[in-house]
């Protein structure tokens, strides 16, 4: 867990950015009046730097550099517990991918490059065969990680079951998958 | 079986039941052909993109589905899935898809002619409204289980998920319906912290414990799930998780397509059994005895 941040820090706030965040999200930040249920129901909440309900309050407030630079984005898993049970119907998790998504942008180091290494190698994957693939996945993250052999035992049981396949299942008219990653790609994102 | 007037159904499986959930997919087939349920596959289907696409990118997320949609869309069906998250990803894309112009435009710039109205319904639904009792060769006497939702299957903001997101029923009656006797237990809708699994092992071990404790207290034989991920963190991690914890059994964390193939009459040989890291013989004695 990365430690909290001392309250003494220089506050700097970026007036238009709840606005960005609200436009990227397509959720209403500025209804959230700060209950705290999002963070009372959020699973991962005890291994989060900046708590669910404290991360909204900071995106209103505009602390952008705060919020950025958190790791509770890379820890939601979207299990959308926040958002079923928002009083105002917000969609937390949707505020945690906008968040993400713009921390990813900034240039800035990345809060946890091993979460965003873990999922680039799933659409890496994708994007080879047009399908994940699990092995891959797991051997390139495990590779890039440098835990190859700590993860290795893990592999060798599921193989030893029959759960990891490692021919890879591929889409027929692969490129058509591809031209949607171009899409992206051409429009600046990631 | 498929009333008239409704199209029929396309099974999307889904990269995950090709690998470590296949035991789920051969289970599904043979659920849906002992049930006289003639469905195709959908043609071509890709990655749904599961958390990776919304983790990197929102258009990226509603995209890939996308295709898959369009694909189902020409092949005059509906989309079946089994997979909780693929599911979850379908549904939400179908929604953006058809409530922002946005995204609609952004599907066909990027090639994907989908005009609408797929619906996208999960194995359970549909298995909900089939007439099982009639159809029970082999009850599932004596096997107390946990039904185990986890998160994305109940819980699809905007356009609502199989069932209630507090308080779902469906695989309670679904396998009630089996002749299994369904424990009612709290953590059925809670979090298996899907891949922090890979990622952040720790946080997902204790979320898997939480979890078992549960299941453990309500005296559940199995879990039963409907999703490969959820499954393989109750299965992978259980281990560690039952040291630290100091419970006395391990508890076999099955599909919920298992036990209907098995109440179905399919022979177990075929339902991947031989795939579970968490043993699966204690279940089968409490089933035959």
């Amino acid at each position: 867990m990365q430690p909290r941040e001392s309250a003494a820090q220089p506050v700097q706030r970026d007036h238009s950015w709840p606005l960005a965040i609200e436009a990227a999200s397509g959720e209403r930040v500025g209804l959230c009046f700060g209950c705290g249920i999002c963070t009372g129901s959020c699973p991962l909440a005890s291994a989060m730097d900046l708590l669910p309900s404290r991360l909204m309050k900071a995106v209103q407030l505009g602390l952008r550099e705060r919020v950025l630079g958190a790791t509770a984005p890379y820890l939601c898993v979207a299990c959308e517990t926040c958002a079923v049970r928002c009083p105002n119907g917000i969609d937390v998790a949707r505020v945690m991918d906008a968040v993400r998504q713009a921390s990813l942008t900034t240039g800035r180091p990345v809060p946890r490059v091993d979460i965003q290494r873990f999922h680039r190698w799933f659409l890496r994957t994708v994007w080879m065969f047009g399908r994940a693939h699990e092995g891959l996945l797991s051997a390139g993250y495990s590779l890039q990680q440098g835990r190859l052999l700590q993860d290795l035992s893990t592999g060798l049981a599921l193989m030893r079951h029959g759960r990891l396949a490692l021919w890879p299942h591929t889409v027929r008219r692969q490129r058509e998958v591809r031209r949607l990653f171009r899409a992206i790609a051409q429009r600046g994102g990631r | 079986m498929q009333a008239v007037g409704q199209k029929p159904l396309a099974l999307y499986p889904g990269c995950s039941l090709l690998s470590t959930g296949a035991a789920y997919l051969a289970s599904v087939r043979e659920t849906l052909h002992l049930l006289g349920l003639a469905v195709k596959d959908l043609t071509d289907w890709n990655c749904c993109g599961a958390s990776s696409a919304h983790f990197v990118d929102p258009e990226l997320a509603v995209l890939l589905p996308a295709r898959n949609l369009a694909i189902a869309e020409a092949m005059g069906a509906d989309v079946l899935t089994a997979c909780a998250a693929c599911h979850h990803r379908m549904v939400q894309a179908e929604h953006d898809l058809s409530t922002s112009d946005t995204m609609a435009r952004a599907a066909m710039e990027a090639g994907v002619a989908y005009r609408g109205g797929v619906r996208v319904r999960h194995l359970l639904s549909v298995l909900d409204e089939t007439d099982l009792p009639g159809r029970i060769r082999r009850p599932l006497k004596g096997l107390r289980v946990a039904c185990y939702y986890g998160c994305l299957l109940v819980r699809i903001p905007r356009s609502g998920g199989i069932d209630d997101p507090e308080n779902p029923g469906i695989m309670e009656r679904v396998l009630g319906a089996c002749g299994a006797e369904v424990a009612d237990w709290q953590g059925r809708t809670w979090c298996c912290g899907a891949s922090l699994a890979a990622t952040a092992p720790e946080v997902a071990g204790d979320l898997v414990q939480r979890v078992l404790v549960q299941a453990h207290r309500a005296g559940a034989d199995c879990i039963a799930t409907a999703c490969p991920l959820c499954q393989l963190n109750l299965d992978l991690l259980q281990g560690a998780a039952a040291t630290r914890a100091g419970f006395e059994r391990l508890l076999p964390v099955v599909f919920f397509t298992q036990l209907t193939a098995l109440a179905l009459g399919a022979s177990p040989r075929r339902l991947g059994f031989e795939q579970h890291l968490v043993e699966v013989r204690p279940m089968m004695a409490a089933l035959a005895g």
